[in-house]
């Protein structure tokens, strides 16, 4: 079994977690089993852990802990890699670790728990930015939407979703996987629409929905709205083998040859905010 | 059943504070249609907040229980927060006149190598 060693990033910069991510991953064939070698990581972030974790879970690949104590002890805390299922368990590691939020594994056929779990999980991460008027909304509404959007279109049965607050620099980060088709399949399974996985990202932001009906192809482009513009973060978006990282002023849209994941990943950073936001200019 | 009121079903509890997805929405179809009364209140009392997708899903069933010509149901959303309001009235128009399709602008295409390459150096 190939034996991946998973290397800290060089900075908290979310592109270079980005980056981290995708030399963990590059050159893995589909569906490998491999060994995640976390032995020399000293701080994992939401966007490099929680990808490995969906694999791991996927592909019932394994991992060897960090040497570092701190790091290990954090990777129990949050219940890496398999999250936690079930409400009460996390209301539990929510009073014994009130600064760290385990990973969320929501499963479909959970129904009224998973509803209940993701809300436990969205207060928790409202609460870690502290009370600011308009931006809870501007919080709750990409998390809502980018993790309907796993159980609507990704054909998976599980979805995964972790945040981090860090209070020294005053960021929340947050990350959702799925490693179900991908917006590719998609769009060729339910629309007959053959695209590559940049023109699929693409078609995703345009509005075109992979569901017919009106009202749909909001979630992501609004999202990705909310983050960047009211609230002034950087979104990350990976599916197959293309990525689009934004952020205010910016937008990338990116191949990456030899790099493929089956699903989507979204990740992206929120800075505490500092003043009132007001969600209505961005819901179209 | 959860009912405040005889005629009402209470969100926060049939569902969540936070109500995410189309399929609990869906869910309540049985359990309103099984309502002796015909107006039926959907309460929003201590619901922080609804997707958008939620919403639109709440706007249909209630186009979809208003059409019925046996057991039809007319369904009236309250208590709604002031986000709640807002995200009800954008779909709402937007069902009733829909935005055209977005253009995008301003996207850089960039290569992978490239990135690392300008991460490194900044």
């Amino acid at each position: 079994m190939k034996t991946i060693i998973v290397k800290n990033e060089k900075s908290d910069n979310l592109i270079e977690q980005f980056i981290a991510l995708y030399l963990t991953l590059v050159g893995v064939s589909k569906n490998e089993k491999v060994t995640f070698d976390l032995t020399d990581t000293v701080w994992l972030y939401p966007m490099v852990i929680l990808p490995i974790a969906s694999y791991i879970i996927k592909t019932k690949s394994e991992f060897k802990n960090s040497k570092n104590d701190k790091t290990k002890g954090y990777l129990d805390t949050i219940k890496f890699p398999k999250g936690i299922n079930s409400i009460n368990e996390f209301s539990l590691r929510a009073q014994t670790h009130k600064n760290y939020v385990p990973i969320s594994a929501l499963e479909r056929n959970k129904g009224l728990e998973r509803e209940k779990l993701e809300t436990m999980f969205s207060e928790m991460m409202i609460k870690s930015l502290g009370s600011v008027k308009g931006a809870e909304s501007a919080i709750l509404y990409p998390i809502g939407e980018l993790i309907t959007n796993i159980f609507e279109h990704s054909n998976d049965d599980l979805g995964l979703v972790f945040g981090q607050y860090y209070p020294k620099k005053s960021f929340l980060d947050i990350c959702i996987v799925d490693s179900g088709r991908g917006l590719r399949r998609a769009y060729a399974e339910d629309k007959n629409i053959q695209v590559r996985d940049d023109e699929a990202i693409k078609k995703v932001l345009e509005g075109e929905s992979i569901k017919a009906g009106k009202d749909r192809g909001y979630g992501v482009w609004t999202s990705k709205r909310m983050v960047c513009e009211a609230l002034g973060g950087q979104f990350i978006l990976i599916s197959g083998s293309a990525a689009f990282i934004a952020s205010q002023k910016k937008q990338k849209l990116l191949n990456m040859p030899n790099f493929y994941w089956e699903g989507v990943i979204i990740s992206y950073r929120i800075p505490k905010p500092a003043h009132k936001i007001d969600i209505t200019p961005y819901l179209e | 059943m959860t009912k405040n009121e005889k005629n009402s079903l209470l969100i926060a509890t049939e569902i969540a504070k936070i109500v995410s997805s189309r399929d609990l929405v869906r869910s309540l179809k049985n359990k309103i249609t099984r309502m002796k009364t015909k107006e039926v209140k959907l309460d929003f009392s201590d619901v922080e907040f609804v997707s958008r997708s939620a919403v639109h899903e709440f706007l249909s069933l209630r186009n979809q229980l208003q059409k019925k010509s046996w057991k039809k149901k007319n369904i009236e959303f309250t208590n709604t927060n002031e986000s709640v309001k807002e995200m009800f009235r954008t779909v709402a128009a937007n069902i009733a006149i829909p935005k055209n399709k977005r253009l995008l602008e301003k996207i850089e295409k960039i290569d992978i190598q490239t990135l690392i390459k300008k991460t490194s150096n900044s």
